[in-house]
C-alpha cells in the first residue's frame, strides 16, 4: 500500500514536471478556417474585378517567439472568404480576375495584400491574451491600371488563455480564436470604412451607373 | 497509522465537499431608472459584453450567466444569444464598431437594413454589461511536500475578491438609454491546510451574476 502510494506520488510529480517543461516550450501550428457573416451594408452600383494573388491566398506567418516557441499560422484559406464576402456586400458585382491588367471591362480593380502580421502569446507578454495584428493594403485601381488609392487596413484580434484549455495546452485554440477575431475585425472595418475613404468616394461618384435606379 | 491517516483524509474530503462554497459574499445592487420599461410578447432582449479595444474585457461566461438567468428567471424573458445577435447585425456590433453610447443609436436604428433586421429578430432592449472580478487582498502561506509515504500540505491562505459589473439598458425602439443596474459583490475565501487543503470559496462572480440578473429582470418588467 505504501509502495503503491509512493509510486503514485512519483508519477504525479513527474507529470507536473513534464507539464511544466512542455508549457515552457510553447508554439503550435494552426490552419485558420471558418466563416464570416455577410455584412449588412448597402451595395454600391459598380462592377469591380478582384485580384487575389497567390501571396495572399497562400499566406503563412512563421515566427519563433522569445519564451513563446515556434509558431506557424496559416491564414491563406481565409483570405478569399474575407474579401469575397465583404466586397460582394459592398458592390453590385464582383468578379475574380487574374491581375490588374485584366480590368478593362470593370469600373475598378481591387487587389488586397498582406503587408505584415504579428503575433503575441501570454508566455511572452505576461498577459492573459493571445494577440494577432494583420496589416493589409487594399489597392484600388482604375480600369486603365492607374492606382486610385492604397488603403491601409489594420486588424486586431485577441483571445484569453483562460477560455481555452484548463487541463490542456491553450496555445493552438487560443491563437486560432485570436486570429479569427482579427479576421472579423478586418471584415468589419473594411465593410464600414473602405467606401467612406474620400478617394474611394470620388471613384464611386464617377462610376454611378445610369442603368441603376 | 496508515488507517488513521486514511480516516483523516476521508474526513477532510467530506468536509471539503460540504464547505467548499460556504464562505460569505456581500452583494450591493444599485439601480438608476431613466424611463419606464416593459416587454411585449413578441419582444426580446440581448445581453452583450463590452469588448472594445483599449477597454477592460468582460468574461464571456459572465455574459452567458446573466443571459441564462434572465431567460430562466420568473418572467422567462426571451433572450437572444450574444453570438447570434452579433452575427445577425455584422459588422455593426463588433469590438471596434459597436456603439459606445446612445448618441450612436439614432444612426443604427435609422439605417434601413439594420432597422429591418432588428425588427425581424424582435430585439427591444440591448443590455451592455461591463466590469470584472479582481483580487483585492490576500495573505497567509501554504507549503506542500511529497515523500515516500505520501504528500501533505500545511498552512493557511486567505484572499478577497471583488466583482463589480454594470449593465446599461438601451431601448432600441425609442433609441435611448432607459437605466443602469450595477452589482458589486465582495467575499473573502479561506484555505486552511492540515495535510489536505480545504478551500472555503467565496463565489463572488456567481453572486454578482445572480444579483444583476434578478435586478435586470425586475427592471425590464417594471417591477423595481
Amino acid at each position: 500500500m505504501t509502495h503503491r502510494r509512493s509510486a503514485y506520488a512519483i508519477v504525479v510529480i513527474a507529470c507536473m514536471a513534464l507539464a511544466g517543461v512542455s508549457g515552457c516550450k510553447g508554439g503550435a501550428s494552426i490552419v485558420l478556417d471558418g466563416e464570416l457573416p455577410t455584412p449588412l451594408v448597402v451595395s454600391a452600383p459598380v462592377r469591380v474585378g478582384l485580384v487575389l494573388e497567390p501571396a495572399l491566398i497562400e499566406y503563412v506567418h512563421e515566427e519563433t517567439l522569445d519564451r513563446g516557441g515556434p509558431w506557424r499560422v496559416d491564414i491563406g484559406a481565409m483570405q478569399p472568404k474575407l474579401f469575397t464576402t465583404v466586397f460582394d456586400a459592398l458592390f453590385d458585382e464582383v468578379v475574380p480576375v487574374g491581375n490588374v491588367a485584366d480590368g478593362g471591362g470593370f469600373d475598378g480593380i481591387i487587389a488586397p495584400v498582406i503587408d505584415k502580421m504579428q503575433i503575441a502569446v501570454p508566455a511572452q507578454t505576461q498577459s492573459e491574451f493571445y494577440e494577432v495584428w494583420i496589416r493589409y493594403i487594399v489597392r484600388l485601381y482604375a480600369p486603365t491600371g492607374e492606382l486610385i488609392v492604397a488603403w491601409p487596413l489594420t486588424a486586431y484580434g485577441k483571445a484569453s488563455k483562460d477560455e481555452y484549455g484548463f487541463m490542456t495546452n491553450p496555445d493552438a485554440p487560443g491563437m486560432q480564436a485570436a486570429t479569427m477575431t482579427a479576421m472579423r475585425d478586418a471584415a468589419a472595418f473594411l465593410a464600414l470604412r473602405f467606401t467612406a475613404d474620400p478617394k474611394v468616394q470620388r471613384w464611386l461618384k464617377g462610376h454611378e451607373r445610369s442603368d441603376v435606379q | 497509522m496508515t488507517a488513521h491517516r486514511s480516516h483523516i483524509i476521508h474526513g477532510a474530503a467530506i468536509t471539503l465537499a460540504a464547505l467548499v462554497t460556504s464562505a460569505c459574499v456581500t452583494t450591493t445592487i444599485q439601480e438608476v431608472r431613466q424611463a419606464e420599461t416593459g416587454l411585449e410578447a413578441h419582444e426580446s432582449v440581448v445581453v452583450l459584453g463590452r469588448h472594445h479595444k483599449g477597454g477592460e474585457d468582460i468574461e464571456g461566461d459572465f455574459v452567458e450567466c446573466v443571459a441564462g438567468n434572465l431567460n430562466g428567471g420568473k418572467s422567462k424573458l426571451a433572450v437572444i444569444g450574444e453570438d447570434a445577435f452579433i452575427d445577425a447585425l455584422f459588422p455593426w456590433f463588433e469590438p471596434r464598431t459597436a456603439p459606445l453610447d446612445t448618441s450612436d443609436l439614432p444612426e443604427i436604428i435609422s439605417h434601413p437594413l439594420l432597422s429591418e433586421k432588428l425588427d425581424s429578430i424582435g430585439v427591444r432592449y440591448v443590455i451592455w454589461v461591463e466590469g470584472g472580478t479582481q483580487r483585492t487582498d490576500g495573505g497567509g502561506s501554504l507549503a506542500c511536500a511529497a515523500g515516500p509515504t505520501g504528500a501533505a500540505c500545511f498552512g493557511f491562505l486567505t484572499w478577497e475578491d471583488d466583482s463589480f459589473y454594470e449593465a446599461a439598458i438601451w431601448d432600441i425602439k425609442n433609441g435611448a438609454q432607459v437605466g443602469k443596474v450595477s452589482s458589486d459583490a465582495t467575499g473573502v475565501s479561506y484555505m486552511p491546510a492540515v495535510i489536505v487543503p480545504v478551500p472555503f470559496l467565496a463565489r463572488v462572480q456567481n453572486s454578482a451574476c445572480n444579483s444583476l440578473a434578478d435586478q435586470l429582470e425586475r427592471f425590464i418588467t417594471n417591477e423595481s
